[in-house]
């Protein structure tokens, strides 16, 4: 959670002077690989934070590499200054893990954005960090193949984005996260290596590197180059919307229809301040407006297993006291009924100036309880809550509209963010299900974890990054002497907004 | 101070026994100790560090012939033997969160009688949850549906500092912090001791239908094996088996009965429901005899490259020695007779295939890695080993070669 921190950092960072940072930016400029430097004033002010806004930093300059080449020439001349550095996609990462700590280059991959080669034969496809989530399936869909994690960002979010932060999305309840998906990374490591991680055929030895990378939020080096699996396209898909008189008859559906055996490829759930959001905007999808939480319910695979299971869905609907099912017609609906659920997050954002997207799981038998007690904790600090959940997977998003220039309603909503990770982690869940820790929630881990389960976290830091370079600040909180020995420890550089 | 009566003093007396015979490949272990909890384990750890004695953890002892030779003077086989308990199963929530040493066939009996069914594919006769975990086997659904670690979702983990760590959680989706999870499934037992897993389980499927078909030779077999890959997600293994008249195809459909039904239409063949535990057994089948004069290699490559490791492994090694093919996986295993095994090794290397060695003998692994040829960024690999295991106290040497060394 953002503090107010005494004191903005220097505007160069480390830099003793804004002419040394010059100097420096015009060396990365003068590197091959590396096609733009940015470091005006303004440039670098619009690289301070990512998605999440309300936490910002300072970048010392924004470098556009083109190749491997120009990330590992970057890297290496960050590590020769001493200069911290830290990748960024598209920025729509909403837990600040793309915000530059300690005066850090921001190493800008949306250029490196070619699809190196694709296999339909043994469904895989090679890419490069910065190529757009939906641009990927839309560049294999004539294959009759898709990649399966499909963020709400899809339109815009990168895949190296996705690897930083093992991304989920509507459709992780059957196909899984990013990391299911991912064979092998080619990786710059912090002191400029050039290494892979698993194997393009997925027959890897050794520890799973691999999988330790994916998600671990760019803070074990540079992605450079990704080969992802592509999952064929289901041959038939039915969507349905499913609307309930409370929010706890439709966490029960949910629970009901896991139990029935029937494994939608999506089961998300809206309340009505989310329907009303979405309503009220150009994304409007006809989404009924008379009903206190709607379930969004996606089926796949061959036609007699998505007739059984729509029977299923439905019977165990009417039996939880739905009161209103509505099967998607035709594609354009089933698509107007995703457009519109993927776009709650922008029409959210126009009901006040400030987005604060909470993501945290919980066990999913425990939603109702845990999203009761959200709301009233919220209510208690004068905070209104819309909640849109991953509900099959248990993960909720609990999106708070709010005005930062208030000071005294951004303390209350700062509160209530702490409320909500306290509630869930009591709850049996965890601190994220697919938006990361970045530099939002690493004060919360010790919540999660004892200092000693952080440990191991920090032996893998070590062995990647032991100079402590790569995206500094970010996820692991310092071991705890060194928090309670220094109160400038760091990480606390970033500019609250609050 | 002997090897016995320091663990003795930890678990009790009649819980560390002398081994009778070779249990970790070829070697004797000093003492077997049988802990009855995670805390003992950890004092088991902690011991064996002060002491310096190395520990290979066991589970069922299945898969014990994997790996390279252990590298210490002394060493035990901690069995978690004792870990078991199937009460952790919550079919309401789909997950169970299970101690180490339950044999996953107990796991599987535990939750079919709620309706569920966990990830792990039963392959090796009394394999366990901790063990199939650290090891992380092929199994015949490979490449179609997710792997084992895409479904686990937590561990507990005696650490070689003697520590009790917690790593992942047990909900189904989870990004908080490093996923030290998938960096343990697969590690040997070289990162930490898994005490207790927490795992997805799914719902049972309403029918399970293995059907095969007799293919008349090999290039058909591997065509129609590769077409089944256009059957949709009710396609759940595929298997290519070596028998005296030729290959057999043998595939498994799981889910709504009318869905299986019409699927069968698609791609006829005869059902041959008993089948597929000799599939499964046959991939998890123990070391091969001594006296056999053949060991167990498994090759990995692209799927469509399965056929070109087939004919290798028949070229190289003569028809005995490829037995059972995983073609959407781009899987092989064939036992390989000892005189042919560098030649294979060389060229797999030389193809960019993967290749790991079951049963490697004593008198082999001077010059052969279990796990055949390093992986890029070999170095990192052994760094992070170091972190872990700084006193090389967990099966040391049994990893692959350059990165289980001592410096």
């Amino acid at each position: 959670m953002w503090r107010r921190r005494g004191g903005r950092e220097g505007a160069s960072g480390r830099y003793a002077s804004s002419s040394d940072a010059k100097r420096f930016a015009a060396r990365l400029r003068a590197l091959p690989g590396v096609t733009e430097v940015l470091d005006t004033g303004a440039d670098r002010f619009a690289y301070e934070c990512d998605g999440l806004a309300i936490l910002r930093g300072n970048p010392l300059a924004i470098a556009f590499p083109d190749s491997a080449e120009g990330v590992q020439g970057i890297v290496r001349a960050c590590g020769e200054a001493g200069v911290p550095f830290v990748a960024r996609g598209a920025g729509t990462g909403l837990s600040g893990g793309a915000t530059p700590m300690g005066g850090a280059v921001i190493v800008e991959c949306s250029r490196m954005d070619r699809i190196l080669s694709i296999d339909a034969t043994n469904r895989t496809a090679t890419v490069q960090p910065g190529v757009v989530n939906a641009d990927l399936s839309a560049a294999v869909a004539p294959l009759g193949l898709g990649f399966a994690p499909d963020p709400s960002s899809q339109a815009a979010c990168t895949i190296g984005g996705n690897v930083a932060e093992n991304s989920g999305g509507a459709h992780t309840l059957k196909r899984g996260t990013t990391s299911a998906h991912v064979l092998s990374l080619e990786v710059v490591l912090p002191d400029g290596a050039l290494v892979e991680l698993g194997r393009r055929d997925g027959h890897a030895h050794g520890y799973d590197l691999r999988g330790v990378f994916v998600g671990s939020e760019g803070t074990l080096g540079i992605l450079t180059a990704a080969t992802v699996r592509l999952v064929p396209r289901p041959e038939e898909v039915s969507t349905l919307l499913v609307g309930f008189p409370s929010l706890g008859a439709a966490c029960q559906a949910v629970s009901d229809v896991i139990a029935s055996g029937v494994l939608p490829s999506a089961l998300e759930l809206m309340d009505d301040r989310t329907i009303a959001a979405i309503e009220a905007s150009v994304y409007a999808a006809g989404y009924p407006r008379d009903v206190r939480a709607l379930l969004l319910v996606e089926l796949d695979g061959s036609a007699a297993a998505v007739a059984c299971e729509r029977r299923e869905v439905e019977r165990i609907a009417a039996a939880r006291g739905a009161i209103e099912v509505r099967v998607a017609r035709d594609e354009a609906e089933r698509l107007a009924f995703w457009r519109a659920r993927k776009s709650a997050f922008g029409a959210l954002g126009r009901v006040a100036p400030d987005l604060y997207v909470h993501d945290a799981v919980v066990p999913r038998t425990r939603l109702p309880d845990v999203v009761e007690r959200i709301n009233r904790a919220a209510a208690a600090r004068g905070i209104r809550i819309a909640n849109l959940l991953h509900a099959g997977d248990g993960n909720l998003h609990p999106n708070i509209a709010f005005d930062r220039r208030d000071a005294d309603e951004a303390e209350r909503v700062r509160r209530v963010g702490e409320d909500i990770l306290r509630i869930c982690v009591d709850a049996g869940g965890v601190l994220s299900g697919e938006h990361g820790i970045g530099l939002e929630k690493r004060y919360a881990m010790p919540l999660l974890f004892e200092e000693h389960e952080l440990e191991p976290m920090r032996w893998v830091h070590d062995a990647f990054d032991p100079e402590d370079r790569c995206n500094p600040g970010k996820v692991i909180p310092e071991p705890r002497a060194c928090r309670e020995g220094d109160p400038r420890r760091r990480g606390d550089d970033a500019r609250g907004e609050s | 101070m002997n090897v016995a009566s320091v663990f003795a003093s930890l678990v009790g007396a009649p819980h560390v026994r002398a081994a009778d015979r070779p249990r970790i490949g070829d070697r004797v272990p000093d003492a077997i100790v049988c802990p009855a909890s995670a805390e003992e384990v950890a004092a088991c750890v902690s011991a064996a560090r002060r002491e310096r004695v190395a520990i290979v953890p066991s589970g069922g002892g299945s898969k014990l012939h994997w790996g390279n030779p252990v590298d210490a003077e002394r060493v035990i086989l901690l069995s978690l033997a004792r870990l078991r308990g199937t009460g952790g199963l919550d079919a309401d929530e789909g997950i169970a969160r299970v101690p180490a040493g339950e044999p996953i066939d107990e796991l599987f009996r535990a939750a079919a009688a709620v309706g569920r069914r966990a990830a792990f594919e039963p392959l090796h006769e009394g394999a366990t949850v901790g063990g199939t975990i650290a090891a992380d086997p092929v199994g015949p659904g490979y490449g179609l549906d997710r792997r084992l670690r895409d479904e686990l979702l937590g561990l507990r983990v005696v650490l070689a500092n003697g520590e009790i760590a917690r790593m992942g959680g047990a909900v189904v989706k989870n990004v908080t912090g490093f996923d030290l999870v998938r960096l343990l499934c697969g590690s040997h037992g070289t990162l930490g001791v898994i005490t207790e897993a927490t795992v997805r389980l799914r719902a049972r499927p309403e029918v399970t239908r293995v059907l095969a078909r007799d293919e008349p030779d090999a290039e058909r077999a591997f065509a129609d094996a590769a077409a089944l890959r256009e059957l949709p997600g009710e396609l759940t293994g595929a298997a290519l088996a070596a028998g005296h008249g030729g290959l057999r195809l043998l595939w498994r459909l799981e889910g709504r009965e009318a869905s299986v039904q019409e699927l069968e239409t698609r791609v006829p063949g005869e059902d041959s429901g008993g089948s597929w535990s000799s599939v499964q057994r046959g991939i998890g089948s123990a070391r091969l005899a001594p006296d056999s004069g053949r060991v167990r290699v498994r090759l990995g490559a692209r799927p469509s490259d399965t056929a070109a490791l087939w004919d290798t492994m028949l070229r190289i090694a003569g028809a005995p020695a490829p037995r059972i093919a995983l073609p959407l996986g781009g899987v092989v295993f064939a036992d390989v007779p000892l005189d042919a095994l560098h030649e294979v090794q060389a060229h797999v290397h030389r193809s960019g295939w993967g290749m790991q060695v079951e049963g490697l003998p004593v008198e082999l692994a001077q010059s052969l890695d279990a796990f055949g040829a390093p992986p890029a960024g070999h170095a990192l690999h052994a760094t992070l080993l170091c972190r872990f295991d700084p006193d090389f106290v967990l099966s040391p040497g049994r990893f692959v070669r350059k990165i289980d060394a001592h410096p």
